[in-house]
């Protein structure tokens, strides 16, 4: 097992050691701005939980919709109101055009709840400000006759510094403890890292 | 799992979400219609029509265009779908707009938002965004103002 800091330097470039331990706060509250309005209430979020994904492999079939095979291998779930695991091959982002993957996630106390997981990816300059929105695979070259389909390939590294997606998760969780994820509204945002190739969510529920 | 390591969110980088209002939709519906299903309920009701305000949108909502379609839960939970069509004040553009969420007997009643609109068109900006909107139903519940907000 690698050791947290050299993993977070090998992957993260510049950052230095002491911005590493800034990276744990996550802000908690999230309010809406003010508006002039009475009429217009506060939306209010406050932050739920983390979830990493690893991938090992990505498959992009050239069907007139394009189909995407990306398989979670696992990954960890944290945060003040879940932890657990991501179970190995639970699930996947069986995208077409957009991101829908579904993952199936279990709970500490061994609790399994499905997340359909909606998302669109949105490249980010370096200022962190949105640039465009894309799709998560390379276009593939034309082929020639004989050539059979190149479907696996190697995620790239984001086009920019940092791909982000935000999120809109359903879940279905059993009877018990997490059910309040049925009927919550959530919000989330994405990282995606290579090397390994891992996203990084993080939910707030809507209060 | 021993091989995963727990990353932290590379929230500093990026930023937390914000939420932005943008405007709110007044709308007005029509009596609901309550139906058991082998599955559960459904609590249906169309939409008379209603009028947009706020910086981001000005308009109506188009008459008799959709509604709200919830699943009921047996818990009493309204599983919303709703979808209905906009049109803009200014342009005429027509925007179709799908709602997710849920309404809680609690009172909670929050939304995902899907908007639809010309890509080369003056409301674009609304397409490729996510949305949340809180909901607040008048006493009567003949109607409900809409509240959404962009998550940048």
């Amino acid at each position: 097992m690698i050791d947290r800091r050299d993993f977070m330097i090998a992957s993260l470039g510049a950052l230095s050691a002491s911005s590493l331990d800034a990276l744990a706060d996550e802000p908690l509250l999230i309010s809406s701005n003010a508006v002039n309005d009475p009429s217009v209430p506060t939306l209010r979020a406050r932050y739920a939980f983390s979830v990493s994904v690893f991938f090992k492999e990505r498959i992009m079939i050239e069907s007139p919709r394009r189909r995407a095979y990306v398989p979670a291998m696992g990954g960890e779930i944290w945060g003040p109101r879940l932890t657990g695991r991501v179970v190995p091959y639970g699930g996947a982002d069986y995208g077409s055009g957009g991101l829908v993957a579904q993952y199936l996630f279990q709970a500490s106390d061994g609790a399994l709840i499905y997340i359909t997981n909606y998302a669109s990816i949105l490249n980010v300059d370096d200022d962190g400000k949105q640039v465009s929105w894309s799709g998560d695979a390379p276009p593939t070259a034309r082929r020639k006759p004989d050539e059979p389909p190149q479907q696996a390939f190697v995620s790239r590294p984001p086009d920019r510094k940092h791909q982000r997606f935000r999120t809109m998760p359903i879940f279905d969780a059993p009877v018990g403890k997490h059910a309040w994820l049925n009927r919550t509204v959530f919000v989330g945002h994405g990282v995606r890292h290579v090397d390994p190739d891992h996203s990084i969510f993080t939910y707030y529920e809507v209060l | 799992m021993q091989e995963f390591i727990l990353p932290a969110v590379d929230t500093k980088t990026l930023g937390a979400p914000k939420f932005e209002y943008a405007f709110q939709i007044h709308a007005r519906f029509e009596p609901a219609t309550q139906t058991k299903t082998t599955r559960g309920g459904r609590y249906m009701r169309g939409i008379a029509g209603g009028k947009i305000t706020g910086p981001r949108l000005t308009g109506e909502v188009y008459p008799n265009s959709g509604g709200d379609f919830s699943f009921v839960e047996r818990d009493g939970v309204h599983e919303l779908n709703a979808r209905f069509m906009l049109r803009a004040a200014d342009t005429g553009e027509w925007i179709y707009v799908e709602h997710r969420g849920y309404r809680r007997p609690d009172g909670y009643y929050r939304i995902q938002a899907q908007f639809d609109a010309d890509k080369q068109g003056k409301y674009q900006s609304l397409n490729n965004a996510m949305w949340l909107a809180s909901a607040q139903e008048s006493k009567d519940g003949a109607e409900v103002t809409f509240t959404y907000f962009e998550v940048v």
